[in-house]
């Protein structure tokens, strides 16, 4: 099955699909529960190679921080993330994994070479602009080249479709992220995503999709 | 993808409006917030205005005169104008337009990135000969009531009128510069704004909105001050070894150069020599004229501060020196060692023979590096009302030969 | 009976002021007013302390401690700087007896300097010639006592804007330009010093107010105590001896801040200051004649009373304005005439026997003879004398009679309680801290230095003591950001007010 076939395919088919995925190879993961088995799971959303898949809204997650794909995925797997439709997916995906297949999940993840986006130039916007508004906004925590910082927690958002980043930042807008009172660190990402709309947001994004990979 | 399509189309032509849109009449809003520092206050039954809040403010001073040691409150100061008067101002200290011929601005002379003063010994005006005397920086100038090396004006207000109407320096008239204005939409719009209560644009306008904007430039927060207000590890061992020699009874550097100003704001006549070729400079003299004993104060010149002094190169009235080392080397080279042999001067009484070593000259200056602070310098404009370049054309080329 | 007594005397002291003045001004030989100042009504002064007359016997300047601080004991070999470093406000620095050779610089407040008299022997601070100043302070409520000074280039010790300070007991030789200096400060003791061998002035109040200066023995100096540019200062019981000039009561002109008024002069004995002039060229006492006692230099309402003035070759009591005086500049901003000069009853013995030939030249003028005991030259007004008989004087014929004939009313001018401490108010702390130390490296939207204040209000969102711990001692935290300077002189109670400040900014 190839990635171009998935495209096609409606959501929910693909949600059975990846749950059928997750049977066969949950059943797998008791007797080797490494983190490449595991991710075998993942690939029909998120591509062999974790680059992501716009049509399914899957972001790309390879070589992302540790603590934050261990963090959302244990918030898929809890609720306090999930309640956008575009997540339910990923939360059904999640609610099975084990604590143990998380942190093997991520570090897998997180040792998986970075492949360039291919969606993540496709909104047009001035980088100038989305340059002064990033770093206004954005850059003290996600970095000033976007590539994330440890220390807030933040995500590395370069080399993210856009189109994912623009749905999460309405998602954080709408309540569907970051709603949850003990989930600190996304009631800060809501807070912040108030602070921009419109074109800012699409300068913003622009900016990013315009940072180098690393 | 084809549910994406629109929405990407949709995007791409907002920020194609927006691109478009960049240079229109909206970017020439002046601001409606205070600059940083300044508190937004609002009083009964008038437009809110800005007030600058300072830690030194709760200190006290002898006579409330803002002069002393380390914790000092500061002189009266100028403030309270509007958001907006301050934002006009600002276009108007970058705008050409208010030179003879749109060939420089305030901002020429007086460079944001050089203490707002220039790197020359003596300004260069629009008929590109120098003029009388160097350009003093206009950092903290709201806490002065003397200005121009000679104190020749009271007030910002006042000064604002020497170098705009100078034949050597802007080279304007009231008139003209009125006309220019009044000839321009986008300041009108903006005179409008920062002036609701005035009829028309008046050219006293324009003195008060630089004097707004200068008003504005306030460097409180070094790694001196930090020192001040009780952080001792913000200064080096050199720093403090410095400060300790700059305010001792030796060098006695501190007793005009007082802190938290560093300049005590008052004349003195320290028998600076002159360059080269230069006729000796009588300064404030020529003010005082009128008064008796007047030559008391022949070659007498303002105290400067010394905040952002490292910027500011070369010193004193005329340019004289080029490294803040020689200026210090002056003060220990012997009283009235540079006065020229027909001047009688009446030197300051703390002008004497320090006889300070290399070593304490260099922490002088070492401790001097410790006064910069230039964390409150305004946004220079993208564009201006006029559409001539920001700050003028051979302040560009300047720049861009670096 | 007291009261009525007074009034009657008192009328009688103003009918003689105009009969006086007339008389004196025509007729050399005519029955002198004589007044009795142990009784009669007192100089009011010009300080209202809002208080009621009866002061306590001992004057303290420094803020009371409410809490006893370390104390730091400093042994011979041993750095007083050392100490002065760790100490906090409250500590007391003792130092053994010993010779340290430092620079001793105190920027923090309520710090005392206390030296170990041992048997005669003191802790000395000597500046071996190479030296600037021994005892540099711009704290408040700072006391320095029992330390010897000697060979130091600049000041013995050295007060920049410290408020609320002691200086006693200390001695201070060969030291530089200024024996004890404090400068812009207000309400502060300087009592009980030996001091000797200054080229400038023994004590030196600068641009000072509320001083008083007591109890001292100043001598072989150019000038003895100078009280300048400063207002409602007491220079009583010094012994002045072997100066160029004794005490002087200055207006320099050119200084920032412009008067001298409200100096009260009184039990002093100033004695024999002929000491040739050692002054350095160009400085403001270089012009002083050596043989001066007491020298009015354009100061206002100076009050000259029950001193003991002695064998000053040049005059007793010499009232100048800047006119006549010489190494002064012009300050358009000062006036330079000693206004509301009062001399009350004074010891004037064998002064003016060597006087200067201004002083012959005048007295000729009027017809006078003799060794001036007193001597005015240029502008005064509104000034006053009694028993003016008594003297041989120049310049002072027309002078009234003064309204009062003491200053018993007046016991100090230190105030009650001393200038508050240099605290923020508590409902400003937030506003000003963010206002004059965050908004220089944070906006609330733009990058600038530091993140911008809408995304510390999104990391710190309920949590504002986060932020007073962080800017405490900060950590590097972004790349591409410089580290944070830390704000730890801030106390907790003010880094917190801030943070709370910064978490409710709308813009």
């Amino acid at each position: 099955m190839t990635l171009f076939s998935l495209i096609s395919l409606p959501i929910k088919v693909l949600l059975r699909v990846s749950l059928l995925f997750f049977v066969v190879l949950s059943n797998l993961s008791y007797a080797n529960d490494s983190g490449e088995v595991l991710y075998q799971q993942c690939i029909a959303c998120h591509g062999a190679k974790g680059e992501g898949v716009d049509a399914l809204k899957a972001p790309a997650i390879a070589g992302q921080d540790i603590n934050y794909l261990t963090r959302q995925l244990e918030h898929f797997k809890n609720g306090t993330r999930g309640k956008a439709e575009q997540a339910i997916p990923m939360a059904a995906v999640a609610k099975i994994l084990t604590k143990m297949d998380i942190e093997a999940l991520a570090t897998y993840i997180q040792a998986m070479a970075i492949v360039e986006n291919a969606n993540q130039s496709l909104i047009e916007g001035s980088l100038k602009n989305g340059s002064r508004y990033y770093q206004a906004k954005c850059g003290a925590c996600h970095g000033g080249q976007a590539q994330g910082n440890k220390t807030f927690n933040a995500p590395r958002l370069s080399n993210q479709s856009s189109q994912y980043l623009l749905q999460q930042m309405q998602d954080f807008v709408a309540g569907k992220r970051g709603y949850e009172q003990n989930d600190k660190l996304g009631r800060q990402m809501a807070m912040m995503a108030n602070t921009t709309k419109g074109q800012e947001l699409i300068d913003i994004l622009f900016y990013i999709s315009q940072q180098s990979i690393k | 993808m084809m549910k994406l399509l629109p929405l990407i189309l949709l995007l791409s032509l907002m920020s194609f409006i927006t691109m478009t849109l960049a240079y229109g009449q909206d970017d020439f809003a002046l601001a409606e917030d205070c600059p940083p520092s300044f508190e937004f206050v609002t009083v009964e039954g008038k437009a809110g205005v800005c007030r600058l809040v300072n830690l030194y403010q709760f200190y006290d001073s002898v006579q409330g005169r803002g002069l002393g040691g380390t914790q000092t409150s500061l002189p009266e100061h100028r403030d309270g104008f509007t958001p907006a008067q301050i934002d006009l101002g600002r276009y108007l200290f970058f705008d050409p337009l208010l030179s003879k011929d749109g060939s420089i601005s305030c901002a020429s002379c007086h460079q944001p990135d050089k203490g707002f003063s220039d790197d020359l010994d003596r300004s260069i005006g629009v008929t590109g000969e120098k003029v009388g005397r160097s350009a003093p920086t206009l950092w903290n100038v709201a806490f002065l009531d003397k200005f121009f090396w000679d104190v020749r004006a009271k007030s910002l207000e006042e000064q604002a009128q020497g170098p705009l109407f100078d034949p050597l320096e802007m080279g304007n008239t009231p008139e003209q510069l009125l006309a220019t204005l009044r000839a321009n939409t986008v300041y009108l719009k903006m005179f409008a704004q920062a002036f609701p209560d005035e009829k028309e644009l008046a050219v006293e306008q324009v003195y008060i909105a630089l004097t707004a904007f200068q008003a504005s430039l306030i460097s409180l927060n070094s790694r001196y001050d930090r020192y001040a207000h009780g952080y001792h590890q913000a200064l080096s061992e050199n720093e403090i070894k410095g400060l300790n020699i700059f305010r001792s009874f030796v060098a006695r550097c501190a007793e005009c150069h007082q802190p938290p100003l560093f300049t005590n704001n008052q004349i003195a006549v320290i028998g600076t020599p002159e360059p080269e070729g230069r006729d000796f400079d009588i300064g404030a003299q020529k003010t005082y004229a009128a008064v008796e004993n007047s030559q008391k104060l022949r070659g007498g010149f303002k105290v400067p501060t010394l905040r952002n002094i490292t910027k500011t190169a070369p010193y004193m009235h005329s340019g004289k020196f080029d490294k803040l080392f020689d200026v210090v080397e002056f003060y220990s080279k012997g009283r009235g060692h540079a006065v020229p042999k027909d001047e009688k001067l009446q030197l300051h009484w703390h002008i004497w023979e320090p006889e300070l070593t290399d070593e304490e000259m260099q922490l002088i200056v070492d401790f001097l590096g410790s006064l910069n602070d230039e964390s409150l310098t305004p946004e220079i404009p993208a564009h201006l009302p006029s559409g001539l370049p920001v700050v003028d054309e051979k302040y560009q080329l300047r720049l861009s030969s670096e | 009976m007291g009261k009525k007594m007074n009034k009657i005397i008192i009328a009688v002291a103003v009918v003689g002021a105009f009969a006086g003045g007339l008389y004196f001004g025509n007729n050399q030989n005519s029955t002198p007013v004589i007044t009795n100042s142990d009784s009669g009504a007192s100089y009011g002064g010009g300080f209202n302390k809002n208080a009621q007359v009866t002061a306590p016997t001992k004057k303290s300047a420094v803020a009371k401690r409410t809490v006893a601080g370390k104390t730091h004991v400093v042994n011979d070999g041993e750095s007083i700087m050392a100490a002065v470093q760790l100490a906090t406000p409250g500590d007391t620095i003792q130092i053994m007896p010993g010779t340290y050779h430092e620079t001793v610089y105190i920027d923090k407040d309520d710090i005392r300097i206390v030296g170990v008299i041992k048997e005669g022997k003191y802790a000395t601070l000597d500046g071996q010639r190479k030296l600037n100043d021994a005892i540099l302070y711009s704290g408040n409520n700072i006391v320095i006592e029992n330390m010897r000074i000697t060979q130091y280039k600049g000041n013995g010790i050295m007060g920049q804007a410290g408020n609320n300070f002691e200086i006693r007991n200390n001695i201070i030789v060969d030291t530089g330009v200024y024996g004890i200096f404090p400068q812009l400060g207000q309400n502060g003791i300087v009592e009980y010093n030996v001091i000797s061998g200054i080229e400038d002035a023994a004590i030196y109040v600068g641009m000072s107010d509320n001083i008083h200066v007591a109890h001292n023995d100043v001598f072989d100096s150019v000038a003895g105590i100078e009280i300048e540019n400063s207002r409602h200062a007491i220079v009583e019981n010094n012994y002045v001896h072997n100066n160029t000039g004794g005490i002087l009561a200055f207006i320099t002109p050119g200084l920032p801040i412009k008067t001298t008024f409200d100096v009260i002069i009184r039990n002093n004995f100033v004695d024999n200051n002929n000491h040739k002039n050692f002054a350095a060229p160009g400085s403001t006492v270089s012009g002083i004649p050596a043989g001066t006692g007491i020298l009015i230099m354009a100061a206002d309402e100076v009050v000259v009373e029950n001193n003991i003035i002695s064998n000053n070759k040049v005059t007793g009591i010499l009232i100048t304005d800047h006119e006549n005086a010489p190494n002064t500049t012009i300050d358009p901003e000062s006036d330079p005439a000693p206004d509301k000069v009062m001399i009350l009853n004074n010891i004037m013995l064998n002064n003016g026997y060597d006087t200067i030939d201004e002083a012959k030249a005048l007295m000729l003028t009027e017809f006078k003879q003799g060794n001036p005991d007193i001597l005015r030259v240029g502008v005064s007004r509104d000034s006053c004398i009694i028993n003016r008989h008594r003297y041989v004087t120049v310049g002072i014929d027309n002078w009234k009679e003064c309204a009062f004939t003491n200053t018993d009313a007046i016991d100090s001018y230190i105030l009650d309680e001393p200038v508050a401490p240099r605290e923020i108010d508590p409902s400003e702390r937030g506003k000003v801290v963010y206002m004059g130390i965050c908004a220089g490296c944070h906006t609330y939207t733009g990058r600038m230095i530091g993140p911008p204040v809408q995304i510390i209000q999104a990391l710190y969102m309920d949590n504002p003591q986060g932020i007073a711990d962080y800017i405490a001692a900060p950590t590097k935290k972004r790349e591409d950001y410089p580290e944070m300077p830390p704000q730890n002189y801030l106390d907790a109670e003010t880094r917190l007010a801030a943070a709370k400040y910064m978490l409710g900014r709308k813009n």
